[in-house]
């Protein structure tokens, strides 16, 4: 018996070619995009974790300076009188490349007898290498240079290198071109040089950035409890928790929308699967008839999703293979972009997504084909022959279905407010409120279609009539078809908005925080020594009105490594937005120095409070400083905190600076101020001059690069809405072929017939867009108000416009009407006694 | 002979990890050993003549030649009879002859490197531990002394007590839970071997090395292995050899034996193992009586065949572990077994060396045993 039905199901696949297409294209789309995404999300993860892996390797600990770098004595008393087996002696810094103007790359010193537990570059592997160790050690000014940069300097080993090491020019010979260690993966290593060299080119003999070191936890109890002084005892990869929070929410975030896809891939399944099923009817009711199980027809409409799910899953996986070439770079310069500063290549990706993909897959093509199944086997024989049951069931449905979505809203609201406080929860709402929509649209659309048929009735011609009315009456084959596009226009709709808030709120951001017309910055390795003297000269020069200062570090705080910018600020303030209540008071306490203000992102990462202290190590002694404000900061870099250059100057000792802005007076001639600053600081001052208008400009460039990948997942989602649209709709009006046979015996023009087909597509696509509406706006605001806060620790006006909404409304009736263009030119040339006899 | 040659290898196999894939059917030392033999040696000094060895000047560094160590090996027993055995050594390489004035302004800029390994055994629990330190000589992290000698890396040592002709000697290592805390003494002065001190290594003249042991120092201290601290006493044997020499070409490895004898005499064997594994012409060594008279040994003196082997699971190498060795001339066979298989150091450089103890007969028909280390390099 079961090899009759399942002769029957390839029978009917066989026979209606574009039925089977569409139920591939579905479930391969949603796949493909889903797997798509993963793998590029894999191997960019990947390939930035073996960058920093590189340069970590397995160091557990590192002992950091307080104030900027460390006596390499310390180094000394680590290992001899502290005796401890594994601790490497680091200097880090950024230098330019004479030829590369612009690119900051970083510079490695290291002692290379020191890395053999710790790191392995490829260079100090013998065989691997292609430099000489002992000339490296020996030779004053020799370098490896990573093979990236090799190839875009053309640089090979004998040639020389021009760097530029604060302000000046230094040229070093290149010794050797360090590759990957391994060949599957492209991991980018630093510039390297033994640790004398980089003392003798960074002008610090007798100082290192920092000790790496590899300690077991008693151990590094031992050595927290009494440090050198001057020092102090972090735990590797705490320092990079700020970038490592980010790049796990961007990866989340990423993931989530490709999940969106499978679910709106699903979405087409369940409907084509269900019209498959309901095509069938007839030969359903008939082998009901003689005597088929429930059961056995359940299996076999199981077993007919199964093959499917298998074909398309195989052709799913491969399209998302293609589909990740192209997003990885996408993926790979959004993170490297905004929170690395070095460029890695792609690594190879887990296969696991591959199995993962397709078991995602065939699950969703299961459950998908679930219900369909359970009708063909449930329903009595001579039911499943009636179309008025089924369009009478289906309407009852529509109703279950939208009372349905009130518990679901209920249980999205829950999660928000009192599950837990992380990404996931917060997605699941979203998906939640997703799956509300969806169960919505088909009696929304039921809502839609009367009321247009009483409000504009008696003004449509009969075609149009027929059109509207129909597409209540065929419920059963429209609901899911609209409920999918209406998902999938609302994820377009919700991720343009959110972009638009986003670059709303940035671009406010900006102009408040960008206090100076010019700003003049210096590396915080290689800071100016700014006397006050040099302050008044530059108040003497013309066009300038006022000037604000700042010393930017980095800290080991209590609460991790934090960027500490100590301000004196000009005429117009500190530039900052204060979140966490008024404004007035935090900013006089800030300015005053009875605190510091801390970043948004730090408030929420390490939920703070405002009245909390932050404890900074300074070469005085530990500083305690209450936080007395939370303030708005898109910057993805280090968690920051703002305090008073005079409260730091108390503690730190430092009078030196890394940051001047200049207000200029009006009609000032920005250049020439620009030049008399260069002229004033001196020619070796490391300094990069930028206009806060550049600035401006450059941040939203970053902003939009940033966003490409989401703009592409965006369109993306579109592509999957518009093809699912044009699949469901397209077999839905083949379907009507009898209908349309009655329609033209009974008097009906062919011009009449494909008017009435393509108003009813064209319905559909009002109604799902319509419904994309408010369910395209709920989604953004989750998407500002709580998965971008959860994710980046990020808050934002919300801003939505009418633009995104009223592309994702065409998007919708455009799909609706391409797809029934087809039909319609089908439904003109109708042959009548074909299209009765069909059934 | 040891790890003299070898050593030099540490310049680039000191700084790496496990070699990637590729590289992982050989083993590290013949990477190094590759190396070594393309190495300009210009401007290093080279052992081409017997010279007067003095002491204790000669204890110290010696940096016009490429490579030198200080090797301490020892047979021990706790006061409840438990046999225990232990390494401690220090190699130095130069990476460049010394330069009066180093260029550049880094203190790091340096022309030294220094190694040392320690190593624990305990028979009775079958138990084996080596670490090892690693270090350039900046900022005194590593070096040599002269006056008293004393040679260090990081925070292990060997140093002789005073400028006095008595051998005393106290060394000092630790690594977490195994380490060393031991005094060495003799009154008998160190035996010269090869040619009053030169020891060919090959048919080029200056491929040499001087080399010089001090087989039976009385030891008395504490063992730490496994963080069981143990009161131990027994006898040490130190090693110095320093030379700028290279190996030639079809010579694979070595196995090395320095033992000590119930006759109370001492007995230094190197077998030099060419590829087809014969004994090089160059393999030798030096006996020395009971009664304090020395032989030089060359290779057709000793017959060495091995009797058991062992495979590391940690490199898969299989070493040749236990040796009957037959000095016919004097009618002297021993059966060697080590106290514990693995003593394998598979550490930068890579290596077998182990307390050994054996016994058998001389002669006269009596018995005959013997206590001391074996190395087995080149596998």
């Amino acid at each position: 018996m079961m090899r009759l039905l399942n002769r029957a199901s390839l029978r009917f696949y066989l026979r209606h070619p574009w039925q089977l297409g569409l139920a591939v294209a579905g479930i391969s789309l949603g796949v493909g995009v889903f797997v798509g995404v993963q793998l590029a999300n894999d191997s960019a993860a990947r390939a930035f974790d073996l960058s920093a892996a590189l340069v970590r390797g397995s160091t557990s600990h590192r002992l950091v300076p307080i104030g900027a770098d460390l006596d390499e004595k310390v180094y000394r008393n680590i290992v001899i009188d502290r005796d401890v087996a594994t601790a490497a002696p680091v200097i880090e810094a950024n230098v330019g490349i004479a030829a590369h103007p612009g690119l900051r790359i970083p510079l490695l010193g290291v002692d290379p007898t020191q890395e053999r537990n710790l790191r392995s570059f490829a260079a100090f592997t013998p065989g691997r290498g292609n430099g000489d160790l002992t000339r490296l050690m020996t030779e004053p000014g020799t370098v490896l240079v990573p093979a990236a940069l090799a190839a875009e300097l053309g640089a090979e080993p004998g040639s020389e290198l021009t760097l530029q090491i604060a302000g000046r020019e230094t040229v070093v010979h290149v010794l050797g071109i360090v590759g990957s260690l391994t060949t599957d993966v492209q991991a980018e290593p630093p510039l390297l040089a033994d640790i004398a060299t980089a003392q003798e080119l960074l002008g610090m003999p007798g100082r290192i950035t920092r000790i790496d070191l590899r300690l077991t936890e008693s151990e590094a109890a031992a050595l927290a409890a009494a440090t050198p002084d001057g020092t102090i005892l972090v735990r590797e990869g705490a320092q990079r928790a700020a970038f490592d929070e980010l790049a796990t929410a961007f990866r989340t975030n990423l993931t989530a929308l490709g999940l969106l896809a499978l679910v709106v891939g699903t979405f087409l399944i369940y409907s084509t699967m269900s019209f498959a099923i309901l095509q069938r009817r007839a030969t359903l009711g008939v082998l009901r008839a003689i005597g088929v199980t429930p059961r056995e027809l359940l299996s076999s409409v199981l077993v007919e999703a199964l093959v499917l799910a298998a074909v398309a899953t195989g052709l799913g996986l491969l399209l998302g293979r293609g589909l990740a070439a192209g997003l990885v770079d996408l993926v790979l310069r959004t993170i490297g972009d905004i929170y690395f500063s070095s460029v890695v290549e792609a690594a190879r990706p887990s296969p696991w997504i591959y199995v993962q993909g397709a078991a995602l897959g065939t699950a969703a093509t299961l459950i998908a084909a679930l219900k369909p199944a359970l009708d063909a086997a449930r329903a009595s024989p001579a039911a499943v022959l009636r179309r008025a049951t089924l369009e009478r069931q289906a309407k009852r449905g529509a109703v279950v279905a939208a009372w349905l979505a009130l518990p679901l809203l209920a249980v999205s609201g829950a999660i928000l407010a009192y599950g837990p406080k992380n990404l996931v929860a917060a997605f699941g709402s979203l998906f939640a409120v997703l799956a509300a929509g969806a169960l919505l649209t088909p009696l929304a659309t039921v809502a839609l279609m009367a009321m247009l048929d009483r409000l504009l009735g008696r003004f449509l011609g009969l075609p149009a009539v027929i059109a509207v009315r129909g597409v209540g009456a065929s419920l059963s084959r429209t609901g899911m078809a609209t409920a999918a596009l209406a998902v999938a226009i609302a994820t377009v709709n919700g991720v343009g908005l959110m972009i638009g808030s986003f670059r709303t709120s940035l671009s406010s951001w900006l102009e408040t925080t960008l206090t100076a017309d010019l700003y003049v910055t210096a590396d915080p390795t290689t800071p100016l020594a700014a006397d006050s003297d040099v302050l008044a000269m530059l108040m003497e020069v013309p066009g300038v009105a006022g000037v604000s200062v700042a010393r930017a570090l980095v800290v080991q705080s209590s609460v991790g490594e934090i960027a500490v910018r100590a301000f004196r600020p000009g005429a117009r303030g500190f530039g900052l937005t204060i979140v966490s209540g008024p404004a007035d008071a935090a900013l006089a306490a800030l300015a005053q120095g009875r605190g510091v203000a801390a970043s948004e992102r730090l408030m929420f990462a390490r939920h703070l409070s405002v009245g909390d202290e932050l404890t900074l190590p300074s070469p005085s002694g530990p500083q305690r400083l209450p936080i007395v404000g939370a303030y708005r900061d898109f910057n993805t870099g280090n968690y920051a905190i703002v305090m008073a250059l005079e409260r730091y100057r108390a503690s730190w000792n430092d009078l030196t600076i890394t940051g001047l802005g200049v207000d200029l007076r009006g009609g000032a001639d920005a250049a020439a101020v620009e030049a008399a600053v260069r002229g004033l600081l001196g020619p070796k001052a490391a300094v990069r001059i930028r206009s806060s208008s550049g600035i401006e400009e450059l941040s939203l460039q970053v902003f939009d690069r940033t966003f490409q990948i989401t703009e592409v997942l965006r369109l993306l989602a579109a592509v999957v809405a518009f093809l699912g649209v044009l699949s469901a709709l397209l077999a839905i009006e083949l379907d009507r072929g009898r209908e349309i046979g009655v329609l033209r015996a009974i008097g009906f023009a062919p011009r009449d017939l494909a008017t009435s087909v393509l108003t009813q597509t064209g319905l559909l696509g009002l109604a799902a867009g319509l419904v994309a509406l408010p369910l395209g706006t709920a989604l953004a605001a989750l998407l500002v108000h709580v998965i971008n806060r959860r994710s980046f620790g990020w808050s934002m006006e919300f801003a939505p416009t009418f633009g995104p909404l009223g592309a994702g409304l065409a998007l919708a009736i455009g799909a609706a009407l391409l797809a029934g263009v087809y039909p319609s030119w089908r439904a003109s040339r109708v042959v009548l006694g074909t299209a009765l006899r069909e059934e | 002979m040891r790890l003299l040659l070898m050593f030099s290898a540490l310049v680039l196999a000191a700084c790496s990890r496990e070699p990637a894939s590729e590289d992982k059917q050989l083993p590290r030392a013949s990477i190094g050993l590759r190396y070594l033999r393309a190495k300009d040696d210009a401007g290093f000094a080279r052992a081409e003549e017997p010279r007067a060895l003095a002491f204790p000047v000669d204890h110290g560094s010696h940096p016009w030649f490429r490579t030198e160590w200080w090797y301490f090996t020892g047979n021990l027993k706790s006061t409840d009879g438990d046999r225990y055995g232990f390494e401690l050594t220090f190699f130095r390489v130069g990476l460049r002859p010394p330069e009066v004035d180093a260029p550049g302004q880094s203190a790091w800029r340096r022309d030294q490197i220094w190694m040392a390994h320690l190593a624990v055994t305990d028979a009775t629990q079958q138990r084996f531990v080596a670490r090892e330190r690693i270090a350039r000589d900046a900022l005194d992290l590593a070096g040599a002394a002269a006056a008293p000698a004393r040679v260090w890396v990081k925070g292990w040592s060997a140093a002789r007590g005073d400028e006095s002709a008595q051998e005393r000697w106290r060394l000092s290592a630790g690594d977490g839970d195994v380490g060393l805390q031991l005094n060495l003494t003799t009154d008998d002065a160190p035996v010269p071997n090869g040619e009053a001190g030169l020891d060919r290594k090959g048919p080029e003249p200056g491929n040499a090395s001087y080399y010089y042991s001090l087989p039976r120092l009385a030891t008395t201290g504490v063992l730490k292995i496994d963080g069981r601290e143990v009161a131990v006493e027994g006898n040490a044997w130190m090693d110095r050899e320093w030379s700028t020499s290279a190996l030639a070409d079809d010579v694979a490895g070595w196995d090395w034996f320095g033992l000590r004898l119930s006759d109370g005499g001492s007995l230094m064997f190197y077998r030099l193992r060419r590829r087809d594994g014969t004994a090089d012409a160059f393999s030798g060594g030096m006996r020395v009586d009971g009664a304090g008279r020395r032989r030089r040994l060359t290779r057709d003196d000793v017959e060495l065949t091995p009797i058991a082997y062992w495979a590391s699971p940690v490199s898969g190498t299989r070493y040749p572990i236990a040796w009957q060795l037959k000095i016919p001339s004097e009618q002297l066979a021993l059966e060697l077994r080590p106290y514990v298989p693995n003593q394998e150091l598979s550490l930068s450089v890579r290596y077998w060396e182990g307390a050994v103890s054996g016994s058998g007969t001389k002669r006269d028909g009596g018995a005959m045993t013997a206590d001391g280390y074996l190395e087995l390099a080149g596998y």
